[in-house]
């Protein structure tokens, strides 16, 4: 089973991602900002990063810039998202999605980026 | 695998297409919206409720709240929409859509299909907040909805166990439905000892509440909050029928744009009676309103015919929209006076809409003239009301009769439509008292027939005391109703004997090709030789002539 990471500090906007993700089939783990989320990846990688932009003690963008300069998580993909697009340039995200968005659009992209919860990841 | 970076915005069109390709939506200033399907709803909310969105409708028992969540259902249902319905009341759906089947727009085969109904009561008994938030969101993600209604959400606050549970569970909820692009509609009673605490959470609150204004039942609609739009603000009135709710929203929150056409395409708009044509300087103007003021019997509805059946006879359409007098009554009493009102009605036009003597709502008549009069789609349209009374008549709260009328009279100029309205004034009295000052203050034109009574005669006696932009005869003329119509006498002397108390010799509007014509000429204004006229007509002119122009008939 595939696992997603989601990192955003509304837990109620985590905990519906969560139960949406769920009920697709994807395991979810979820954490509040992006100093909890390095201390997570040391856990154990998942197969996709949920990551929103602002939060406290660490935001997405900060915590995006860490993730690409360490060798251990530079592979994982990552879906941005916010309610406003940052101007500067994309420090390495594979897809943003503006919020509110359609859980459908975001599913779309989920399947696009790692297949279905249970497909075996292409060699 | 790091595969190349795309953006996608926030529920763009494709996106919602595929979860809803319904016919429904709206959109407004570039917000996607759900339609409502009930009656001006729409515009009440400017397009409809924001997908996505949560919504509060509260109400005492019986003001509807139930029927709109139904009503809702099955029009989204009918626009391709998936619709689920909650239940957290004792009642069986069974009941409800025994109470429902003979409205319009239920269909049979919605049920079970594309909207599906759930009593989720004995879950929020059992399980508490948590296991009806867990069936909520496991129902309305495997049926697809696209709008959920929850009726009686009283119930979820009161099985709360903790003081901030419920608005926990509404923030929950908020997120998912927000996620699935749902709209939810919160459905709950309002009571003295409850303080509707969604209210502050939701993005909309609406209003249902019904009364008794003396004998009549009164049921309003009222947007009290609506986030991220506007609305039409204030109370509008509603009525529930067999094709379910239907909301008339005020008329004076409807028209308050400026007047979209320029002075300059305006034209004389004649009676057909040559000495009062002559008095207004050949007709009033175009997408003007005109207040015909006088007593009952005085001929109000003929001057009105006449002005109808005049335009008709040059091609220009007319309406005549009416209160009292029966469209065969109507016809019969055109025909006493020499106009072919269903000649006209037959070639189409002239159409005569009669509002039968029963309860009204002032905005539904406002509606039903202004849409028939969009839906006609001429130019140059007359309109004769007869009488403004109809429409006092149905006002709920007086005090809005001024803000109606300029709103009503606004439009009616917006459309370019030149109306006539008849305006009763009392039968007992000589003096014409106007019977509300802002209502003169909106009309461009008033003319006062009266009754003069001088040694047991009656007289009928017509002034212009008022016209905009145009100049005009303010000197009073005696009239008469023969089988011709109105016939205005030729000068002012017959009016002024009658008014001055003299003995008066009939100067009927037959003779006048025998009558002097310097006696014409002589009442006109600026140049009239009689203290007694100069007084009646002190203050006549009102406005420059320039741009209007005329066309004496």
């Amino acid at each position: 089973m595939k696992t997603v990471l989601i990192v955003d500090d509304e837990f109620d906007i985590a905990d519906a991602l969560s139960a949406i993700f769920e009920v697709e089939g994807y395991a979810v783990r979820l954490c509040s900002n992006g100093a909890e989320c390095l201390k997570e990846l040391a856990q154990g990688l998942p197969d996709l990063m949920l990551l929103d932009i602002m939060m406290p003690v660490m935001d997405g963008l900060e915590l995006l810039r860490r993730i690409r300069g360490d060798a251990r998580y530079s592979h994982l993909p990552v879906i941005m998202m916010s309610a406003v697009k940052p101007r500067e340039a994309n420090p390495g995200w594979q897809m943003f999605i503006q919020k509110p968005f359609n859980i459908s659009a975001l599913l779309q992209g989920v399947h696009k980026l790692i297949g279905s919860p249970t497909e075996a990841e292409s060699a | 695998m790091v595969e190349p970076s795309m953006d996608l915005e926030p529920r763009t069109e494709e996106s919602r297409r595929a979860r809803w390709d319904g016919e429904g939506e709206v959109q407004e200033d570039g917000v996607p919206r759900l339609s409502t399907g009930i009656h001006r709803l729409d515009s009440i909310l400017c397009g409809g409720f924001l997908r996505g969105g949560i919504y509060s409708v509260m109400g005492p028992p019986g003001s509807g709240k139930t029927l709109l969540g139904n009503q809702l259902c099955f029009h989204h249902a009918s626009t391709g929409g998936r619709a689920i319905y909650v239940t957290l009341l004792a009642e069986s759906h069974a009941r409800m859509l025994l109470h429902i089947r003979p409205m319009s727009f239920f269909a049979p085969d919605r049920v079970g299909t594309s909207i599906q109904f759930v009593n989720a009561f004995s879950v929020l008994e059992q399980q508490g907040l948590d296991g009806l938030q867990d069936l909520l969101r496991r129902f309305i993600r495997e049926s697809k909805a696209t709008l959920a209604v929850i009726d009686g959400t009283q119930a979820v606050e009161a099985h709360a166990e903790k003081p901030l549970g419920f608005q926990k569970f509404l923030r929950e909820l908020q997120a998912f439905t927000g996620l699935l692009d749902c709209t939810v509609l919160l459905l709950t009673p309002t009571s003295p000892s409850r303080t509707q605490a969604e209210n502050t959470m939701v993005d909309g609150v609406l209003e249902l509440s019904h009364s008794l204004l003396g004998p009549r039942a009164v049921r309003e609609l009222t947007v009290h909050k609506f986030r991220g739009s506007e609305s039409l603000a204030g109370r509008h009135e509603m009525e529930i029928g067999r094709d379910g709710m239907i909301i008339h929203p005020r008329t004076e929150v409807q028209f308050n744009r400026p007047p979209s056409r320029a002075g300059e395409q305006r034209i004389r708009m004649p009676f057909g009676i040559p000495e009062l044509d002559e008095m207004t300087h050949g007709g009033i103007v175009s997408g003007s309103t005109t207040m015909v003021l006088g007593p009952p019997g005085v001929g109000k509805t003929i001057l009105g015919l006449q002005f109808l059946a005049h335009g008709a006879s040059q091609g220009q359409p007319g309406v005549y929209f009416g209160f009292f007098e029966t469209p065969p009554r109507l016809l019969e009493k055109a025909r006493d006076v020499g106009i072919d009102l269903e000649s006209y009605c037959q070639e189409g036009l002239i159409e005569v809409q009669w509002q039968p003597p029963l309860e009204h709502y002032v905005d539904e008549l406002a509606e039903r003239l202004l849409e028939r009069i969009r839906e006609r789609k001429v130019e140059r349209l007359r309109v004769f009301i007869d009488g403004f009374a109809g429409f006092k008549s149905a006002l709920f709260y007086p005090e809005r009769l001024p803000r109606f009328f300029a709103a009503l009279t606004h439009e009616l100029r917006n459309l370019d439509v030149t109306t006539i309205f008849a305006e009763e004034a009392d039968l007992f009295r000589t003096e014409i008292k106007l019977p509300d000052e802002d209502l003169a203050a909106v009309v461009e034109n008033i003319l006062v027939l009266r009754n003069v009574e001088v040694r047991s005669q009656l007289h009928r006696i017509l002034s212009i005391r008022k016209m905009r932009e145009s100049d005009y005869d303010a000197a009073a003329r005696e009239f008469h109703i023969t089988s011709r119509g109105i016939e205005v006498a030729p000068s002012f002397e017959s009016a002024e004997a009658i008014l001055s108390g003299q003995e008066v010799r009939a100067t009927r509007g037959r003779e006048r090709g025998r009558q002097a014509s310097p006696a014409r000429s002589r009442t006109r204004k600026g140049s009239r030789e009689s203290a007694s006229v100069r007084k009646v007509t002190k203050g006549g002119r009102k406005g420059p002539t320039r741009g209007v122009a005329g066309r004496r008939s």
